[in-house]
């Protein structure tokens, strides 16, 4: 088996990086998929939390890369998920403590037994951002539809052309379709327009996800939220899938026309739900 | 009371140089390569190097297009052979029509011109390319140099694709952007900035002073636009800081400079590029 490194980047804090690794690595387990998602964000970590798994932490990264344990001790699996691991980043260490050079090694090393690897990269471009993507065949993008985190991603995408990813997709998150419909927001496609790459997910502003991360229990098992939906198609565009990207800003309005649809049998909504 | 030097050699046709009072003339022939015409002044300093102790000189360059680096080769050899200082190099105000047409040559990409364009992809950080060329070498006389033409074509340098925000573009001469410029690039040109594309970062044309480049972009929403040592006065400056600036709704837009402020308008067919006056006054 021989899977491949995905990096989850985004420049700015705050736009959900962290809450998409912990939903796409989920949503890819639940597809059968052997996952191992890597918190990165030494000193700040967060990953553990959102995915309930704090409490099991005995051995973290830089255990590994120090190699005061072996890979499988560092590996926490996850309460529900089948097959999802996760490596948490150490808490009381910085970024400087490990090396690309030691993170693409071990990178390779799950890859012998892994579908996916997932980096929950830190924000920022310093160190520990060139550690994370160091490893990765590909990119996922985190922005949100505002100028600040638009141009930070913009930057983000010219730095993985300079490391040789070319492949880099977009996450656009948090978008309040009321407001794109008023033209308090930027639109999907100004902000995909500007960065001249693919969408891989239109993400809906959701409230659910407040609480599942405070729950610890990833939006995806949440049915209901329109933000987990999305992280389920996101998985399954990634698994290889062809999902037509829905905007969250034409979803709601154009409900009676899908209803339509379905009865032309033009299934698009239908065939778009995993 | 003035001295007259006039030379009786065949040099005569290319470089002439007079002298009145402390005052000097050099004018160069506009037929003549540049090679050819700097060679002849340099023989022509030294021979005489006695007569040229001490003065400021005109050079008139007549109805040729210097470069700054063509201009540069002119200054060393006066500064290398004689003590004369350059007061000033001045051109035949003609030829101003001719760089008006050269722009609208560009923006038309008329069928013969891109040939002579000199398109290279330039990465990021690219620094000033070299030019320092010996004059006594028997290099090709580049484009422009060429008697026979009737129009001076000029290079540019081509980007192709986006240029992203932390991305800092330095060009010698001209750029041609095919792309989008984003919030956060900056490109820094000698010369002229054409972007067949949105300008939504930096740009700053005619970088070494040359307040007569021009800014020209498909759209444009940049935060700022420099040319020469001007900006936009206040006022505009004011209106644009914290917005998106789409004062022309995408259409495309020119800056230059008038009155000693950046002014951007929009960029109409057949558009008139006022390079006003002779550019060495300014």
């Amino acid at each position: 088996m021989s899977g491949k490194t995905i990096v989850m980047t985004s420049g700015k804090g705050g736009v959900g990086k962290t809450t998409a690794t912990a939903n796409v690595g989920t949503a890819l387990a639940l597809r059968s998929n052997r996952v191992v998602v890597i918190d990165t964000d030494i000193g700040l970590r967060n990953l553990d939390v959102v995915m309930g798994l704090e409490n099991r932490i005995v051995y973290d990264l830089v255990d590994v890369v120090e190699e005061r344990c072996r890979i499988e001790q560092a590996l926490i699996r996850d309460k529900h998920a089948g097959e999802l691991y996760l490596v948490a980043a150490a808490q009381t260490r910085d970024k400087d403590c490990i090396t690309a050079e030691q993170l693409v090694d071990l990178c390779r090393r799950l890859e012998l037994d892994f579908d996916y690897v997932i980096v929950d990269c830190p924000a920022g471009i310093e160190q520990g951002f060139r550690n994370a993507i160091a490893a990765a065949q590909e990119a996922l993008v985190v922005t949100t539809p505002e100028v600040s985190a638009i141009r930070d991603a913009d930057r983000v995408i010219g730095l993985l052309h300079a490391s040789d990813i070319h492949t880099a997709k977009l996450i656009i998150n948090r978008i309040k379709p009321e407001m794109v419909r008023q033209g308090d927001m930027l639109d999907s496609s100004d902000v995909l327009d500007m960065l001249a790459v693919d969408a891989i997910g239109l993400v809906p502003s959701d409230d659910r996800v407040i609480t599942s991360t405070n729950n610890g229990t990833p939006v995806v098992y949440d049915t209901q939220s329109p933000s987990g939906r999305e992280f389920v198609r996101i998985a399954a565009r990634i698994d290889g899938e062809y999902l037509p990207m829905i905007d969250p800003v034409e979803e709601q309005p154009t409900s009676i026309m899908d209803k339509v649809r379905t009865l032309m049998g033009i299934n698009r909504k239908t065939s778009a739900h995993v | 009371m003035w001295v007259m030097v006039e030379s009786a050699t065949t040099d005569q046709e290319l470089v002439k140089i007079s002298g009145r009072g402390a005052l000097v003339n050099i004018s160069v022939d506009d037929g003549a390569p540049l090679n050819l015409a700097c060679k002849t002044l340099r023989d022509r300093l030294a021979r005489d190097r006695q007569l040229y102790s001490h003065g400021e000189v005109v050079v008139d360059i007549g109805k040729r297009i210097l470069s700054d680096d063509d201009q540069g080769r002119i200054r060393k050899v006066i500064e290398a052979e004689s003590g004369l200082t350059i007061k000033e190099f001045w051109c035949d105000p003609t030829v101003l029509v001719r760089e008006r047409e050269r722009i609208s040559d560009l923006m038309d990409l008329h069928s013969n011109v891109p040939e002579q364009i000199n398109g290279r992809e330039v990465m990021a950080n690219a620094g000033p390319a070299a030019a320092d060329s010996d004059i006594t070498g028997d290099d090709a006389s580049v484009a422009g140099d060429t008697p026979s033409t009737t129009r001076q074509s000029v290079s540019a340098d081509i980007v192709r694709g986006t240029c992203r925000a932390g991305e800092v573009l330095k060009f010698s001469g001209n750029v041609v952007v095919v792309g989008n410029v984003n919030p956060g690039a900056q490109i820094i040109a000698q010369g002229d900035i054409l972007v067949f594309g949105a300008l939504r970062g930096t740009a700053h044309a005619g970088a070494g002073g040359d307040s007569t480049a021009v800014i020209l972009a498909m759209s444009s929403a940049a935060p700022q636009l420099r040319i020469g040592d001007f900006l936009e006065d206040e006022d505009a400056l004011d209106r644009i800081a914290g917005r998106r600036r789409d004062d022309f709704e995408g259409k495309p837009i020119i800056a230059r400079v008038q009155n000693r402020a950046v002014r951007v308008s929009p960029y109409l067919r057949n558009h008139s590029i006022d390079h006003g006056g002779n550019p060495n006054e300014r």
